[in-house]
């Protein structure tokens, strides 16, 4: 079991000549010119916390997939006390995975960052001023909240780009959170620690084969 | 000039590529995506290496992972399951084997023949097509399917409810049974341990109920690759075709050419398919060669996209249109106990409703299965409907599960009952692959728009999913399930059909019932873009390769002067020992 996944993107000029060659670079134009985000404020985004405003909007947005003990489920209202999508270290290779999704066109550093200012643009639709510690006013949101912030999203109401990106996110963020994505070593391939994903399904991992062979329904082992 | 080029190594190009190798025909096997040639050393089958649509091994994009994977413009929430490289999508497929439905063939006569989408039926009748069905399951081959405790407690639950038991490869009435799968069934060890040091080959032989049907089949260790359980065409005909000097009088072996995109199907000038040009991915350099004829086996969306994309003739615009998906949808039942449900193979049991479509159970691995409970169009469960009218048919929420109620649900992965619908929905025009004109071009060109208009769906196909989640629901109460949850799920195309369809019209058809492009002569069309219709429900993959066969038997009639061989000669199978050994000693 050693793992070939390339979970850091190449070297950032190469990469970025790629998507220029291919038209890649202007695949989330359409997402960014929507009518949603135009009428939000650009430079916001620009003035935005950066890093901190990216990974606590992702952050927000595991906890609200996938809760767990962390601050961010707790600011929520809704958190468990066995570990989450932040604790299986879902918040960079979400990030990553994002990025890999579409590039996105400026003032978007990438398009992890085009997503966080959707979310937060349609946050303070919900509610203009969320109150709470974090620099992403979707992460200061209650989880009712989130909810009413989703409904917005995924029935058109802030546009109809946007009903693709609700859709998707929710599966993105299970599939990531679930996986062995957070222990991975990557310069080994291997697993460090037993993924959250496992321990929360009482997942046994990889395995060769199992001895549940039951023989076959009425010993029936073949029809014609 | 070759005899023939075939464009696809995934589940019918494959199958084609073997059956012409066998006859002596000099055969070009195209590939775009990369060719796994040791599994056992290269694939972790952890969820995140192998199923990332983005990164994993098991994605659709180029060899290279660390370059982005191919895009599709998907204008609605939805969501595309194919894999790129030899094997096709058949690398990551569960290998359930079911034959179609009689009623979508023109020689149907039966009771309920007008409940099917009778517009658009196959152009030949279901009794020509047995032999090919017959052909196929024996060159696999196809077996009758182990239980495992996922299975019966499937088959309790379908007790449960009424259906007899199905004892014949036909679909002939409303049943469950074991799945007919393109699975070695276990031998020796296999299925009898947990010990990984003894269910090596040949201690065990067969499927050894790993779990792993959906990361790429390498059990058991050991094993030639022709004897892999899972009889992906990467396992089976893959092998067949480069060996085919080696075990059939007169073969000759196919050359395989991967990491190879095909972007232009060129004509003569008489409009007659002459030509294939592809790029190869890791230097960006193309080539062009010539052929007697051309099969396209790229895939339901891939192969009309480079029809397109060659601009050959759509005189009835019908190239790309009537994409069929079986209108998936997911119904989930929480077991009070543990029915393992992570192992075994993906899907050994499965009901059949005639008319309606069909369902199978099935095991994921807990990154899939969150990713199964949190698609969905119906908004998030227990908040709001996303203005469907989510019908619970007696489950007990419907839509996406999020925070702790998808938590709850995978509190113990290996309790769920996971039934996916397959719903046998209409061929409808509005549903199609197009060239984007939004979107940028990739290297490739323009890339696929992908339009599955959900909402819109037809009143028969509503009705027929509708109907199939209420008997999956019964099914799971049936067999003890403590609740039951119903998805919603948005159209996730893993099921393609139809797009470059087979049929009795030249109205609304792109292929002739010899699966021969109506507009350009020497052009076949291999894959499940072919298939005049969603088969009533079952899955895809038998009925396209039994198509491919009959294809490949066209092929050497109409332009090779040969002999059809089907119902004459008796298949080679793929694990036979004479193709062992001609793989083992061509280092396969």
């Amino acid at each position: 079991m050693k793992a070939t996944l390339p979970l850091a993107p190449g070297p950032d000029t190469s990469r970025r000549e790629f998507l220029r060659k291919t038209g890649l670079l202007a695949a989330a134009a359409a997402l960014a010119q929507s009518e949603f985000v135009r009428r939000a404020v650009l430079p916001e985004a620009r003035a935005g916390n950066g890093a901190n405003l990216l990974a606590d909007t992702l952050n927000g947005l595991i906890a609200f997939i996938v809760p767990g003990a962390d601050r961010y489920s707790v600011h929520q209202g809704v958190s468990t006390p066995e570990p989450g999508g932040i604790e299986a270290n879902a918040t960079l290779p979400l990030i990553f995975a994002l990025n890999l999704v579409s590039p996105a066109p400026p003032p978007f550093p990438a398009f992890a960052d085009l997503v966080a200012f959707i979310l937060n643009n349609v946050a303070q639709a919900v509610n203009p001023v969320p109150t709470g510690p974090f620099a992403s006013p979707f992460a200061n949101l209650s989880y009712s909240e989130k909810v009413t912030a989703w409904a917005v999203m995924e029935g058109g109401l802030a546009g109809p780009e946007l009903i693709p990106l609700a859709g998707a996110l929710p599966q993105l963020v299970g599939f990531v959170a679930y996986s062995e994505v957070g222990v991975l070593d990557l310069s080994t391939g291997t697993l460090l620690d037993t993924p959250v994903g496992w321990q929360l399904t009482n997942y046994k991992g990889v395995t060769d084969g199992t001895s549940d062979f039951k023989g076959f329904y009425q010993n029936r082992k073949k029809v014609s | 000039m070759r005899d023939i080029i075939i464009i696809g190594a995934g589940g019918g190009g494959a199958v084609i590529a073997k059956e012409l190798a066998a006859r002596g025909l000099d055969v070009l096997l195209l590939e775009a995506g990369p060719r796994h040639l040791r599994p056992e050393l290269e694939w972790s089958r952890l969820e995140i290496d192998a199923n990332s649509p983005l990164t994993g091994y098991l994605r659709f994009g180029p060899a290279d992972r660390t370059k982005p994977a191919w895009r599709r413009e998907l204008p609605q929430n939805s969501a595309i399951s194919q894999v790129s490289g030899v094997g096709g999508t058949t690398q990551h497929y569960f290998a359930n084997s079911p034959r179609a439905m009689p009623g979508v063939f023109n020689d149907y006569t039966g009771a309920d023949a007008e409940n099917y989408d009778t517009a658009h039926l196959f152009p030949f009748g279901y009794r020509e097509l047995i032999p090919y069905y017959e052909w196929v399951e024996r060159t696999l081959p196809v077996e009758t399917s182990a239980m495992g405790t996922k299975e019966d407690a499937f088959f309790r639950g379908a007790e449960g409810i009424g259906l007899p038991v199905q004892t014949t490869k036909d679909i002939i009435r409303a049943a469950f049974r074991p799945q007919e799968n393109a699975i070695l069934q276990p031998r020796g060890n296999a299925g009898r341990t947990d010990d990984p040091n003894r269910v090596r080959f040949p201690l065990a032989q067969g499927c050894t109920f790993c779990g792993h049907c959906l990361q790429g089949c390498l059990i058991p260790r050991g094993a030639p690759r022709n004897l892999k359980a899972k009889r992906s065409t990467d396992n089976s005909y893959v092998p067949m075709a480069l060996t085919a000097d080696l075990w059939a009088r007169g073969g000759k072996a196919i050359t395989l050419v991967t990491d190879a995109f095909a972007t232009r199907i060129g004509t003569d000038g008489n409009g007659e398919a002459r030509s294939v040009t592809w790029r190869i991915g890791a230097t960006g350099e193309t080539f062009t060669e010539e052929a007697r004829v051309i099969v396209m086996a790229c895939g339901g969306i891939e192969t009309p996209r480079l029809w397109l994309q060659s601009q050959l003739p759509n005189p009835n615009d019908w190239v790309g249109r009537g994409m069929t998906d079986h209108f998936l949808d997911g119904v989930i039942g929480v077991m009070p106990r543990d029915i393992k449900s992570a192992f075994g193979p993906a899907s050994g049991a499965r009901a059949d409703f005639p008319g309606h479509g069909m369902f199978i159970n099935a095991g994921f691995g807990p990154a899939f299965a969150a990713a199964v409970l949190t698609f969905s169009d119906g908004g998030i469960a227990g908040a709001y409907n996303n203005g469907l009218p989510n019908d619970p048919h007696g489950a007990d929420a419907v839509g996406r599960l999020i925070g702790p109620a998808l938590k709850n649900v995978l509190a113990n992965l290996n309790h769920l009952l996971n039934i996916p619908i397959f719903t046998d929905d209409n061929v409808e025009p509005q549903n199609r692959v197009m060239l984007s004109d939004t979107a940028p071009p990739d290297e490739h060109g323009a890339i696929p728009r992908v339009i599955m208009r959900q909402r819109n769906r037809s009143p028969r196909t509503i009705r027929n999913r509708e109907f199939l989640v209420e008997q999956a629901v019964r099914l799971c109460r049936a067999a003890g399930a403590t609740a039951v949850y119903r998805i919603n799920l948005p159209p996730w195309l893993f099921h393609i059909h139809s797009t470059m369809r087979m049929g009795m019209s030249a109205d609304n058809s792109v292929v002739d019932a010899n699966a021969e492009a109506r507009w350009v002569k020497r052009l076949f069309i291999a894959d499940n873009s072919a298939l005049s219709n969603s088969l009533g429900g079952p899955n895809p993959t038998l009925t396209t390769q039994a198509l491919a066969t009959r294809t490949a038997e066209k092929v050497f009639q109409l332009y090779f002067e040969g002999d059809p061989w089907v119902g004459r000669e008796t298949p080679m199978s793929s694990i036979d020992a004479v193709v062992t050994r001609a793989v083992i000693e061509r280092g396969l």
